[in-house]
């Protein structure tokens, strides 16, 4: 699913903000990294995403290996990922539902078929009633769920998460975590960047704990308890 | 049937929708500011018309030009021993030339009363004793390679005291008018450099509150094509509409002046379909303007990057 050997970035000009990274994740997992500020979370999911390409070392993602991949099939592969933002990215003129179908829309759906689609995943995250709603009459907390929405509406067999819950209340936070962990367990790759260490030891998950730009530890739960 | 062919039908089907929307956002863009669309689309307009009246101009060199192109009279001025009868013979075994359109014999009397009637000539002419004039045959050759060779081949004959030939001036005249057409035709290419230049900043300005939205729609997957499409179907709108309207003018324009401007034409000799419209050209000028708009809009989405360069 996911395959990283010797993975470096650099960013033109700067630092090296990754290093050789080597990991393996497998279809269906659900995954946590973290680490301090700056040690580079964001880059991995954004290097995953494909919104960056390495600087070295091969990195592949969903059978595809980003850096050898033509220009024109780079959207293909962005379109089987779903993405959610720390802060949201909605587009402000837009209702919830409009920001939902963005990914269906790029995809070519058919209307009905978005309609469909938006409002199920609307549902999912509780924010059926808040269809028409625009992204600045909503909460901190209602406007990342519908980023959350936006990012599974098309089913994609990735989801990449950048600190999802860190406008959720702790309430909040589990639910949107359980509902990742229901994703996962329907075939989904979860990947969450974040550094809500509670949340993450309560999640029981595989934690990939970056220290500058190095992965410090791959940490996998032990079987859980019966 | 096969599951790629179904994969390829539904494929063809899901571009077509993007087409569709791509339709439609451009009429969303159009309708969200009609008033600054107004004046952008008024300016086009004009711009189209100016090409239109340059293009009727241009007709009207050519028109100009091409008497020019044909007629290169050579005039044969005869010795002054050839009379009457040996002028009518030497007249039409000219005349039987394949390279000779009309050959015409002007009589000596003929040849002093046009003179006279020229100003200035005369005084001089009546101070002269009798009529000093030849028999002179003016010759229309076929074309401009005839009257060379015409020229040639009489020249220093006994018959023939001299030979004047016209086409030097008109060379010159001939000059003129297709420089003249040249400019023209310049003229008429900046300006379509311009039309597609205006819908370019106009496409460039409506683009710039859309940048965070299609930074978006990169990261969901669009595609470059996808992203640009429907910037290129409100650039074509631009140019269907601004076309229409400059035909329009263009329409009313001939309604106001079409009187004055066939007097005008009459009286200049210039080509009396200028002062009409004219339609293949009115109408072949919506989907050129369709093209122009297209490529300016293109040329407006061409210099933004993918979101990895500014991760
Ligand atoms: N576009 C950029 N250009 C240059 N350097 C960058 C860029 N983006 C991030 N960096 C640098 O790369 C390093 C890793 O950044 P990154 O955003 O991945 O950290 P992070 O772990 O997500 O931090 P945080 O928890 O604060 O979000 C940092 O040192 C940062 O300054
Ligand atoms: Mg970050």
């Amino acid at each position: 699913m996911i395959e990283a050997e010797s993975l470096s970035l650099r960013y033109p000009g700067g630092r090296e903000a990754l290093g050789d990274l080597s990991f393996r994740i497998d279809a269906g997992e659900m995954v946590f990294i973290t680490g301090r500020s700056g040690a580079g979370k964001s880059t991995l999911v954004k290097l995953i995403a494909n919104l960056l390409l390495p600087s070295r070392g091969v990195l592949r993602v969903l059978d595809c290996e980003p850096s050898r991949l033509a220009r024109r099939h780079r959207p293909g592969l962005r379109r089987r990922i779903g993405m959610v933002f720390q802060d949201h990215r909605l587009l402000p003129s837009l209702s919830a539902a409009d920001n939902v179908a963005l990914p269906l829309r790029i995809q070519g759906a058919p209307d009905g078929e978005i309609e469909r689609r938006v409002r199920a995943a609307l549902d999912l995250v509780g924010l059926g009633q808040r269809a028409r709603a625009l992204p600045a009459t909503l909460s901190g907390g209602e406007q990342q769920r519908v980023g959350i929405a936006r990012a599974i509406v098309h089913r994609p067999p990735l989801l990449l998460a950048d600190e999802p819950t860190g406008n959720l209340d702790p309430q909040l936070s589990v639910e949107i975590m359980a509902l990742f962990e229901r994703l996962g367990a329907h075939g989904t790759t979860v990947l969450i960047a974040s550094h809500d260490l509670p949340l993450i030891r309560q999640m029981r998950k595989r934690v990939l704990v970056l220290e500058q730009g190095r992965l410090q530890e791959d940490f996998r739960p032990q079987a859980e308890p019966a | 049937m096969s599951r790629a062919n179904l994969r390829g039908e539904s494929r063809l089907r899901r571009l077509r929708w993007r087409h569709q929307r791509a339709r439609k956002d451009a009429l969303l863009h159009l309708s969200r500011q009609p008033a600054g669309h107004a004046f952008a689309l008024l300016l086009l307009a004009l711009a189209l018309l100016a090409l239109l009246l340059l293009k009727t101009g241009i007709d009207q060199f050519r028109h100009l030009g091409a008497p020019l192109q044909q007629a290169h009279a050579l005039s044969l001025f005869l010795d002054e021993s050839i009379d009457g009868t040996a002028a009518a013979a030497l007249r039409e075994q000219l005349q039987d030339d394949p390279r000779v359109v009309l050959a015409q014999a002007i009589s000596p009397d003929a040849g002093l009363a046009e003179l006279l009637h020229a100003e200035g000539s005369e005084e001089a002419l009546s101070a002269l004793p009798g009529n000093p004039l030849p028999w002179v045959i003016v010759i229309e050759p076929r074309d401009r390679d005839a009257a060379a060779t015409l020229a040639r081949d009489w020249r220093g004959r006994a018959q023939v005291s001299d030979i004047a030939e016209e086409s030097q001036w008109r060379d010159r005249a001939d000059a003129v008018v297709r420089t003249a057409r040249a400019v023209l035709t310049g003229l008429a290419l900046l300006v379509i450099g311009g039309v597609v230049l205006l819908v370019a900043n106009a496409v460039r300005t409506i683009r710039v509150e859309g940048a965070e939205e299609r930074a978006l729609q990169r990261i969901f997957g669009a595609s470059e094509a996808d992203l640009r499409r429907p910037y290129l179907y409100l650039g074509a709108l631009y140019g269907l509409i601004a076309s229409v309207a400059a035909v329009v003018l263009a329409l009313v324009v001939f309604l106001l002046l079409g009187p004055a401007l066939a007097e005008l034409t009459a009286a200049f000799a210039l080509d009396p379909a200028g002062s009409r419209p004219d339609w293949p050209w009115l109408v072949g000028m919506i989907p050129a303007a369709v093209v122009m708009g297209t490529a300016g809009a293109w040329l407006a989405c061409l210099f933004e990057k993918d979101v990895e360069a500014s991760a």
